[in-house]
């Protein structure tokens, strides 16, 4: 009888807190420690810090477990700590913490761009400005780019640093396409001859809603409004050309076009059996590891489309709660060192390219940048920076997933 | 005849349709390239088991699942037992309430209410911890093992406690010489879910234990995100090993009470 | 000799409304028999669970002139149910120790105890067996050897052979009432059987509407009803408004036949045969009444024909109230206003 009540009260209390959410008043937020770096070097000396990052990538994991830790304890006797988890959740999780007044959480470190950097910014969830006080930073980094400066139309403000810069390519399967369609004419009339060998992930996804923004680039002739204008609505009456091509090709997709790949590894597993002949997405590196994993076929190539390749940069940040800012800076930092980078670069761990200037690095890193064979199905770095396109303006993203789902899907 | 042979054939083919997908996992994890319509992979290889077991949070992610599916279990069992037994054979006020609060977990997907959850959690201090992390999981359990529960109170009925009590048994001896031989069923079927169940949590762990506590999901889920079937599969089927381990235990631990409530 | 139990003024009702128990007294002597007969619903089961502890009620309940609104474990008064109910999980042998296992008595002794009693309803061979292994009538004997074993104040019995058929209920009665006298149980055993509570019990009491109607001896409740509905229920004769005629005391006539007698009308409807002799049944519409009365070797009726029955005045029981109402003065008015 007693358990029985217990049990009612524990249930029912926890569905008053559901609806109880009032914070505890401001809460007290960790501050960019201010200290000379050697203090905060000699500071976060024998701490750990707790790495919070999609977890779903065997090689990214890797890199991180195998090089990155072990380094860093080496170096600065810091241990990191690798928490796998959806950027999502833990943003959801910061945003509660911050609502509860919790000073002092339990992430030192966060994996984030683009639309997850603005809405952690606008919250406020983010320890402050800290990138111009590290070291690595300052000397690798050249600041006139504008990856340093906006995160998808985001002020960065220095809350962010910078960690890798990923274009997004096409894969093919070489045995059974021999001139892969750049453009939408081509793609047009590929379809039709070889329908249902093409697909792309619903633009819900990042890397599908990627393939969209290249699209609408080739459609509205690069239009600079993309970048610069923070408000779709000029797009009215201009994208049609957009849609119509959209809706041509819908029918002769994966499928018909009645259902498309929730997913980017959705579609990398259709790809990954032969369903389709395409796959895409950002990092013009990753099918390195999968062909030798034998997730890719071994035929697998790569290739730009003609209106080029949008480069995306992703960072690293540190949480308003975190309890060890001193020891994040000081992991963030050696993760923008040239070694880390480079080690970054390797095909056999992650792949993917640099943020740092290659002109700046020392000379034996540049040698072995220029010796290193990121892999055959990796175009080279001349062909992958003439076809470099800047990212859109972060509200593209929600008009095309908004009507994308109206102009293509529900006809 | 004719109806054996059917029997027949339908036990085989429900022993393909339970081991078939067991071990196209297995090969799956050892696999290298194994694309339809090839009956068998291209090559094989350990890759994806490598994968999995050198990652650095697996043993304490092991751990973690085991502890806090221990600790569920029980919780569960004690706060489910009683309350089952008293919606099966009493009538009290405010019944029906309780009965719609006790189907709400089922109804409403959990996260709807995690970030409230995740508030209090953090206001008794309980978020980012295990203590945290099993309370929590209690909610997806117990009113499925209430259910169960309560189902097997209502079968058993309450001749037998009666005539329990009239032979002079006390509550404690009416739990262990007549629930416990007789809801064993029930009992058995309860925990099986609960561990299925608390094993399984990934959202619910990742927001109360704020991503400090790993359990399994939490370095296993991830990998669905992804395109390597063989670690998912490899994953898989360590996950699979949790449930079956769990399952013997409490087949031994059934097993050993039965035996020593039959004392004459 | 005192009263070894005494029930006042018990009364039960099941959320406020339904009465199942009305201000019920009974009181038993120790080592008796009672057997309470009465129609299904008048609340005779309740009764028997309200004794065993098993449900609460209003009134006082002694036993042996303490108080029993105490805890049910320490009550020493054992309910034997209509279906065995032997534990299903124990062997014939567990079943029968469970209640001196519950009352912590040492194994050796206990089992020592449960094998004595199992000798003595002849079930010693099975004791390894489980409940599902046994007949219906062996489950029913072991059942009683687990009551039993535990040395009751007090034996409740509910229709304990209700679900045996008839030749076995016979022997198995038999059986049972034998051990209960030889082991001087106080045993109280309901039934709506009233052959079989007359059988059963060294008294009888009839019940009915929630209350005991009346309790004594089976051929003093059969001949001398004290109300309507124990004569209806229980008595065998016709059931007039201010009393009740035996059947012996009735005489079958012809219809017609000149009579100084009072005089009743009815029909032959049926007969039927009831150890070797002819049985009419005979309605009468003035009361509107079916009766059995046996054949006599004077007349023989066939099925439809017109009888008259025959009484007189000193035949008639007068039910209580009448009586009361008789020795009140005026009587002889009264009677005639019942007729």
């Amino acid at each position: 009888m007693n358990l029985k009540i217990t049990a009612l009260i524990l249930i029912f209390s926890m569905f008053l807190a559901a609806c109880n959410s009032e914070g505890n008043g401001e809460p007290q937020t960790s501050k960019v420690p201010d200290q000379k770096w050697e203090d905060i070097e000699q500071e976060a000396e024998g701490s750990t810090v707790n790495l919070f990052m999609w977890g779903g990538d065997n090689g990214i994991n890797r890199y991180i477990d195998d090089w990155v830790a072990p380094k860093l304890k080496e170096n600065h006797d810091i241990t990191l700590k690798r928490h796998p988890m959806d950027t999502n959740e833990f943003i959801q999780k910061l945003q509660t913490e911050k609502k509860a007044g919790k000073d002092k959480g339990t992430i030192d470190i966060i994996w984030i761009n683009g639309e997850n950097f603005k809405n952690a910014k606008e919250n406020q969830l983010l320890l402050g400005s800290f990138a111009s006080k590290l070291p690595n930073y300052e000397k690798y980094i050249n600041q006139d780019k504008n990856f340093t400066k906006s995160d998808m139309g985001t002020d960065i403000d220095g809350m962010e640093a910078p960690w890798g810069n990923v274009q997004f390519v096409m894969w093919y399967d070489s045995e059974k396409v021999k001139n892969p369609p750049k453009n939408m004419d081509e793609l047009k009339k590929f379809v039709k001859e070889h329908p249902g060998k093409f697909t792309y992930p619903n633009p819900k996804d990042f890397s599908g809603n990627a393939f969209l923004r290249h699209v609408l680039y080739e459609k509205t002739d690069q239009d600079p409004k993309l970048n610069e204008k923070d408000d779709p609505s000029w797009l009215e009456g201009e994208d049609e050309a957009f849609w119509k091509d959209l809706k041509e090709i819908s029918p002769h997709l994966w499928r018909k076009g009645k259902t498309y790949p929730e997913s980017l590894s959705q579609l990398d597993q259709l790809y990954s059996k032969g369903e389709v002949w395409f796959t895409l997405g950002f990092n013009e590196a990753r099918g390195e590891g999968l062909i030798k994993d034998g997730v890719f076929p071994p035929s697998t190539e790569s290739f730009v489309l003609d209106v080029g390749s949008i480069g995306n940069t992703h960072y690293l940040s540190i949480p308003f709660n975190s309890p060890n800012p001193e020891g994040a800076m000081v992991a963030i930092n050696f993760m923008e060192s040239p070694e880390a980078q480079l080690a970054k670069m390797d095909p056999s761990m992650w792949g993917e390219g640099m943020v740092l200037e290659s002109d700046r690095l020392p000379k034996d890193i540049q040698k072995e940048l220029q010796a290193l064979n990121r892999g055959d199905t990796v175009l080279s770095t001349k062909e992958l920076e003439e076809a470099y396109l800047p990212e859109l303006n972060s509200t593209y993203i929600d008009w095309i997933k908004e009507h994308w789902l109206n102009e293509v899907v529900q006809k | 005849m004719i109806k054996n042979i059917f029997l027949k054939t339908l036990l085989v083919l429900s022993i393909i349709l339970t081991i078939g997908p067991i071990l196209l996992v297995a090969i799956q994890s050892f696999s290298f390239r194994w694309v339809w319509p090839d009956l068998l992979p291209q090559r094989f290889g350990l890759r994806a088991w490598k994968a999995v077991f050198e990652d650095p949070s697996l043993l304490q992610a092991l751990g973690n699942s085991m502890m806090i599916t221990a600790a569920v279990v029980m919780l569960t069992m004690v706060i489910s037992m009683p309350a089952a037994r008293a919606l099966a054979f009493e009538q009290f006020k405010g019944k029906t309430v309780i009965e719609t609060i006790l189907m709400l977990p089922l109804l409403i997907p959990l996260l709807f209410i995690v970030m409230g959850l995740h508030l209090t959690m953090i206001r008794f201090n309980l978020a980012d911890t295990l203590a945290g992390v099993i309370l929590v999981h209690l909610l997806p359990c117990v009113p499925y093992a209430i259910r169960i529960l309560r189902t097997g109170y209502e079968r058993v009925g309450t001749k037998w406690y009666e005539q329990a009590i009239v032979l002079g048994a006390s509550r404690q001896k009416q739990f262990w010489t007549i629930t416990v031989p007789m809801l064993m069923p029930s009992i058995r079927s309860a925990i099986v879910l609960t561990v299925v169940i608390t094993l399984s949590q990934y959202a619910l762990t990742a927001i109360i234990g704020g991503g400090i506590i790993t359990t399994l999901p939490i370095i296993y889920y991830p990998y669905f995100n992804s395109a390597d079937q063989p670690i998912i599969a490899a994953f898989t089927l360590l996950f699979a090993v949790l449930p079956i381990l769990f399952w013997f235990v409490i087949e031994l631990i059934c097993r050993s009470v039965t035996t020593m409530i039959r004392q004459p | 000799m005192e009263n070894y139990i005494e029930l006042k003024n018990i009364t039960k009702h099941y959320n406020d409304q339904r009465i199942i128990l009305d201000d019920l007294s009974l009181s038993m002597k120790k080592g008796e028999i009672l057997s309470v007969v009465g129609p299904s619903g008048c609340g005779k089961t309740t009764l028997l669970r309200c004794m065993a502890g098993l449900e609460g009620h209003e009134g006082i309940m002694r036993m042996n002139g303490t108080d029993l609104s105490g805890r049910t474990d320490s009550r020493g008064i054992v309910l034997m149910f209509q279906d065995s109910l032997l534990f299903p999980h124990m062997t014939v042998l567990e079943n029968v120790t469970y209640g001196l296992k519950m009352k912590k008595i040492v194994k050796r002794e206990r089992i020592q105890s449960a094998r004595e009693m199992l000798a003595k309803v002849d079930m010693s061979d099975h004791e390894k067996k489980f409940p599902y292994e046994l007949s219906g009538g062996q489950q029913q004997r072991v059942a009683l050897a687990r009551a039993l074993v535990t040395k009751p104040d007090l034996l409740l019995l509910d229709e304990p052979f209700s679900n045996l058929d008839q030749s076995l209920r016979y022997e198995l009665r038999q059986y049972v009432r034998d051990v209960l006298v030889e082991e001087e149980v106080t045993a109280l055993f309901i039934t709506h059987d009233k052959e079989e509570a007359s059988f059963m019990g060294d008294r009888l009491a009839v019940m009915g509407k929630g209350r005991i109607q009346q309790v004594g001896h089976p051929e003093v409740l059969s001949i001398q009803p004290c109300n309507p509905f124990v004569a209806r229920f229980f008595s065998e004769g016709l059931v007039l408004e201010e009393g009740f005629i035996p059947t012996q005391k009735l005489t079958l006539i012809p219809s017609g036949s000149p009579s100084k007698d009072i005089q009743m009308e009815g029909e032959v409807v049926n007969e039927s045969l009831e150890y070797g002799k002819k049985i009419y049944h005979i309605r009468v519409p003035h009361l509107a009444q079916t009766i059995t009365i046996p054949s006599s070797e004077e007349h023989n009726f066939t099925k439809g024909t017109s009888i008259t029955l025959k009484y007189t005045e000193n035949n008639i029981h007068y039910f209580d109230e009448v009586r009361k109402i008789k020795k009140g003065g005026d009587g002889e008015n009264e009677i005639v206003a019942y007729s």
